[in-house]
């Protein structure tokens, strides 16, 4: 492979880490700007009370969302703790589709041995999803 | 609204310097974030470790962005260190509750210990010596080059022992996994040390990777509820402040110095596994 193919792979990683940073920068902005300006977390409860006696120790302030559908569905209804959390999700969803992409990006400079790796990077980020879903 | 104003500013402003340190040195930055939240705010542990994930993937991301637009990342070695820290978290899912705990956090005490020595007696390095390249490492192409603006020169490294990394970071996946613990404090000694890897380059790369066994373990973490959104949202936004800056110092820093600090992050990282093996714990 040479240089110029490298230099392209790091680029197209580096801006596709950039939007990920950034939309999930804005989304978390966007989320916490609507949980001041309303004092409510969308769950039943006010961010004041949320944060009571000194934070969320355990049981203050847990409903929130805890899976993609239902952070989904609180964006819809305008739920700043929802909003938050799909921030978060974005977040998260960026490494893994760093490693997805690099497979491509690999594939087209035809460098197999890499492909390879990648690939099964991907394969065991899968594993790992499939063995916490086992754990629940 | 002040209180709740003042909870977010606090964990924003903590997660700025936990962001900063982390993209410097590599590490996800959860040494800061766990006892601030749980000593500092009163925070329970598990919310506490949901956010120090969050920062982990956060440092990484925002920190792979500048590194790799500089070079400073090498794709090529994080990519297939990536595959043996992966499996690494893998098995170490598996192996929970198998292994004796106080056990391991001794074993992890002395190669931190070990790695501390090994990079303290480079401490003066600014760059490797000249050595050839590896087997693996030529045949996978491994070398690369960066802009150093400290050294105001470009800087071209060999690569060796990428056949003794892999299974130095399959460990070092199966550790995190198993005691939850950031691995860039294994990553970085072990490009380092058996690499031979510029400082610079090391840090970069860790970064690179970091993000992804964190992503991988996230999900868990999301769906059991630990990923709480008025705590972990004002931390990743404060870590990728925090990296934006820490980023621009990295590159500007001397690497000697960016060794020295990893030295002594080495050392208390060390004596705390060490207190927690017989029981000591203060998080």
């Amino acid at each position: 492979m040479r240089d110029a193919d490298l230099h392209r792979t790091e680029t197209v990683l580096s801006w596709l880490l950039r939007i990920g940073v950034l939309a999930s920068c804005a989304v978390i902005m966007a989320g916490l700007v609507l949980l001041l300006a309303t004092g409510q977390t969308g769950y039943g409860m006010s961010a004041r009370g949320c944060l009571q006696s000194g934070g969320p120790a355990a049981g203050a302030c847990d409903q929130y969302p805890t899976s993609v559908s239902d952070a989904v569905i609180g964006v819809r209804e305008l739920r700043p703790f929802a909003i938050i959390a799909a921030g978060l999700l974005l977040l998260i969803a960026t490494p893994i589709l760093r490693v997805a992409v690099s497979v491509l990006t690999f594939l087209a400079e035809r460098d197999y041995a890499y492909v390879g790796f990648t690939a099964f990077v991907l394969l065991m980020l899968c594993v790992s999803f499939l063995v916490g879903k086992a754990g629940e | 609204m002040a209180p709740v104003l003042d909870f977010l500013g606090v964990v924003f402003l903590c997660s700025v310097v936990a962001g900063i340190f982390g993209s410097m040195l590599g590490l996800g930055g959860g040494t800061i974030i766990v006892p601030v939240l749980t000593l500092g705010l009163g925070i329970d542990i598990h919310h506490a470790i949901g956010a120090a994930i969050v920062s982990v993937i956060a440092t990484s991301s925002g920190a792979a962005a500048a590194y790799l637009r500089d070079h400073l990342s090498n794709v090529r070695i994080g990519m297939f260190l990536e595959m043996a820290t992966t499996a690494g978290a893998v098995s170490g899912a598996f192996l929970a509750g198998i292994v004796n705990s106080a056990f391991l956090y001794v074993i992890f005490a002395l190669v931190l210990a070990y790695s501390a020595y090994m990079m303290y007696r480079r401490r003066a390095e600014e760059v490797p010596a000249h050595f050839p390249m590896g087997r693996w490492a030529k045949a996978l192409h491994m070398q690369g080059e960066y802009y150093d603006p400290a050294l105001e020169r470009t800087v071209t490294y060999n690569v060796k022992g990428a056949r003794v990394a892999l299974p130095l970071m399959y460990v070092a996946g199966v550790v995190s996994g198993l005691l939850g613990i950031g691995s860039g404090v294994l990553k970085v000694p072990a490009m380092d040390i058996a690499m031979r890897l510029p400082m610079k380059v090391s840090t970069a790369t860790s970064n690179f990777m970091i993000g992804v066994t964190a992503a991988a373990s996230a999900g868990v973490y999301f769906a059991r509820g630990d990923i709480n959104p008025v705590i972990a949202g004002p931390v990743a936004l404060g870590v990728l402040c925090g990296a934006l800056i820490g980023t621009h110092w990295m590159m500007r820093a001397r690497s000697s110095s960016l060794r020295k600090v990893f030295v002594i992050v080495l050392a208390v990282v060390s004596l705390q596994m060490l207190l927690k093996s017989v029981g000591v714990s203060w998080r």
